[in-house]
Order: C-alpha cells, then structure tokens, then sequence
C-alpha cells in the first residue's frame, strides 16, 4: 500500500475512547491494526508536543500505586472536532479509491472472458 | 538490564539539555523512560528474556540522536526548511547591499544620504544570519554560501552587462560617459593653466574657477597627513606640507591677486592633474576587460563575499560554542536518578 498514512488522525482515534499514555497509545495502533500500523515510537512524542500544541490533546502526569508518576493524555473538544474531519476525510477519501481500483477492470482478457 | 535503559536515558538527557530548557527536558525524559519501563516490561510479560526485551524496546524507539533531534524540532519549530526560510530574512539583506552600489551607476546625482544609510547594511546581514544560526542552533553556511553566490553572479553580471569595462552597447554608453567626464576635465585643467601662467588677465575670470558667488585661487594650506585608525581621523605631525590649494575667495580682485602671487607655483600641480586625467582618458579609451581583469573582479569579488561570509561564520561559530559550552556545564553538572524495573 503507497497511500501515506495521517498520524495524528491514528492518535486522535487512540485517544477517542479513553486517555492513555504513549506506551499505550502504540499499543492500541498495533492491535487495532492487526500488527500493520507499527509506529516509529521515536516520533510519537513530537507528535504528540505538537498536538499539545494544536489543543487537540491535553497531557498530564498521574501517580500510580504500582510505579513512578506517567503521563496520560486525553482528547480535548477541538480533538474531538478534528478528529470527526479527518474521518470524514478519510471515509471520502477511501470511498473514492475504493471506487476506482475495486470496480476498474484493467485486465482486456478477463472484459472479454465476461462479454463471453 | 536497566543498565542499558539508563545509559539510553542519559545519553538523551544530554542531548536534549543541550538544546532545550532543563524543565522541558525532565519532562521529555520522564516521558521517555516510562515509555521504555512499560516497552520492556510488557515484552517480559509475554515470555521475551530481559536482554532481548531491553534490547527490543530500544530498537523499536529509535537512535537516542533521532529522538532527541525529533524532539527539539517539535519544541523549536527548526528544520531543514525553517532554515532555508530563516535565512530569507538575511538573503535580501545581503542582496540589497551588493547591488545598491551598482544602481549608483544610474542615479545621477547619487544622493548623499543613500550612501551614508547603506552602511548599516553589512552589520544587519551580520545579525540577521547570527540570529538565523542560533534559531536553528547549527551554522547555515549553505545557505550564507548561496546567498553570497548570488549576490556575486548579480554583481558579475552588472559588470559584464552594464558596467563601463562590459561587452555590450550600455558598457559602450557608459565607457563614452566616462571619458567625456574626463574630456571636460582636461579642458578645464587646459584652461585653468593658460590662466595661471597668464600675465594678463583681459579675457575675464575662467567659468571654471568659478563656484556659485566665489572665485576659486590658490591659497596656502598648511596639509597634515592624516591617518585612521579604527575610522576616526588622527592627525600625525609626521609630515606637513605647505602648498597652495583652490579655494574660494569672496571679491574677483582678491583672487586675482592670489593667482598673481601664487600662479607660477601652482600651475605644475595643474599640469600633473592633467597628465593624470589624459592617462585615465587614454586608459578608457581602450578599456575592455580582458580575460586577465574578468579574472581579477571575480577574484575581487568573490574575496569581498567571502571575507563577509567568513566573518559571519566566525561570529555564529563563538554564538554557538557559548552557548553549547554552557548547556554542557549545565548537562554535566546534573546527574540522573538510577532507573528501577519492576520485579518479575
């Protein structure tokens, strides 16, 4: 598959159904995509300052009883606006792919073989 | 295996504070090391030996460089682009110094309070690109080298195109300028002679030695050879000389009477500025830039772009030690808390 994937519209829908923490966070995408979204977890803490940055997530530092404080984050209103968007560009844009490489024959012999 | 994890940590934690604030970089670093606890525990969990799980988790988390790089991208907004367009500031900054002096060729008079203004251009362009390079915290002295090669081949091309020595029709326009600059000039100095060493003085004052209301004769001056030092004037009393200079006297009579005084001995100075202004004439007149002289602008040019360029560099080179010197002391001083993984 060459279409490139939106990261932060993946981190958004982590977050949709609960906060989490980074760990968790690429947890989620892995599961979630069966093992096929393995983000570069070096890069999922830029992203996620940038986020901050944007207002889409808040983070903050939790204490629990069974080790050091982490950090969870959390979807703010504006992440759940934008998170909307991007589904529904994705579903337009998926829809539109979908229409062209799943009903485009590209094969003559196979047009032929169903005029037969 | 925690020592690996720690070794990991420490060595971002080092990358980081030299670049970012000390609480930004606790934050990151905290972050990163539960990130890493969870990554190895999890993979214990699931039957992977404590090693290999180190060993894995930072694999998956990437080089501690990359990281720390992605990092203080996120927080600083530089990359290679923000550079590029940093460095647009400082480009135009650049450009307008090297061709303002060429636009001086078409503006005619050349408005004195428009040279003086562009001498703040090459200290603006200094800081601009200082700050440019502590922005991006690394020299940019690609861009500075492009910038610096456009402004020579804008400046090249002024003096091949439209410059007086140049090839084409405005090169020629501008060398007949020239040289009927000096046409006028040695006919004044002819003429400013004839009257010096005439003895009589029917044919009327010369328009030449006239300035507005003033009549123009020689008159001592006592010259002290001046020198700068750091641009202001010292004078020395090394050497004085008294010799007569044209300056401007209120009546006809007065100046009269200082040609009368002081013609004879002024006329040999006039006639030396004549034999220069014929040898310039002459050098005009075959004025064509050769191989050897395109060689020796390029040279010029190129060396003034690059003395700029290495002045610049030198000064961004102590911007940034200064400040790398101080986030070290700062990274070196601090020193991290032993990270503790969870028992089986």
């Amino acid at each position: 598959m060459r279409f490139k994937s939106d990261p932060e519209a993946l981190i958004l829908a982590a977050l949709a159904d609960g906060p989490k923490h980074g760990y968790g966070i690429v947890k989620q995408l892995k599961d979630g995509s069966s093992g096929l979204f393995k983000m570069n977890e070096g890069q999922l803490y830029p992203l996620l300052h940038r986020m901050q940055e944007s207002g889409w997530i808040k983070g903050e530092w939790e204490t629990t009883e069974t080790g050091p404080a982490r950090k969870t984050y959390v979807l703010t209103e504006s992440g759940r606006l934008e998170l909307e968007k991007r589904r529904q560009e994705w579903a337009k844009f998926s829809s539109a792919v979908s229409g062209v490489i799943l009903t485009v024959n590209t094969d003559p012999r196979l047009g032929e073989a169903q005029r037969g | 295996m925690a020592d690996l994890i720690d070794a990991y940590v420490s060595r971002l934690r080092f990358r980081l504070l030299r670049r970012l604030p000390r609480a930004v970089v606790d934050d990151h670093v905290k972050e990163i090391a539960g990130h890493l606890r969870e990554s190895v525990a999890d993979r214990i969990r699931s039957g992977m030996p404590e090693h290999q799980a180190s060993t894995e988790a930072l694999r998956s988390i990437g080089c501690d460089r990359l990281v720390a790089d992605s990092l203080i991208r996120a927080r600083t907004g530089i990359d290679r682009r923000t550079t590029w367009s940093l460095c647009r500031i400082a480009g135009p900054i650049l450009l307008l110094y090297g061709v303002i002096p060429l636009s001086f060729f078409y503006l005619e008079p050349v408005p004195e309070w428009l040279m003086n203004e562009t001498n703040w251009l090459p200290s603006l362009f200094v800081i601009t690109f200082g700050y440019s390079c502590w922005r991006s915290r690394k020299l940019l002295i690609g861009p500075m080298a492009a910038i610096a090669a456009l402004v020579c081949v804008a400046v090249l091309t002024e003096a091949l195109a439209f410059g007086p020595m140049g090839y084409t029709s405005m090169s020629r326009q501008a060398r007949a300028h020239t040289i009927a600059g000096f046409d006028r000039n040695i006919g004044q100095f002819e003429e400013e002679i004839e009257f010096a060493r005439s003895r009589s003085w029917t044919k009327g004052f010369p328009s030449c030695l006239r300035s507005g209301e003033y009549f123009l004769a020689p008159k001592p001056q006592t010259v002290v050879d001046e020198r700068y030092i750091s641009g202001v004037p010292i004078a020395t009393s090394s050497s004085r000389s008294t010799q007569p200079m044209l300056m401007p006297c209120a009546t006809r009579q007065e100046a009269e009477g200082f040609w009368k005084r002081y013609g004879a001995t002024f006329a040999p100075i006039i006639e030396q500025s004549l034999r220069e202004a014929k040898s310039n004439q002459a050098f005009w007149r075959a004025a064509w830039m050769t191989p050897h002289e395109l060689g020796l602008v390029v040279w010029r040019t190129a060396s003034i772009y690059g003395l700029i360029l290495g002045v610049v560099v030198a000064i961004n080179i102590w911007i940034l030690a200064m400040e790398a010197a101080y986030r070290t002391l700062v990274a070196r001083l601090w020193r991290p808390s032993r990270l503790v993984l969870p028992r089986r």
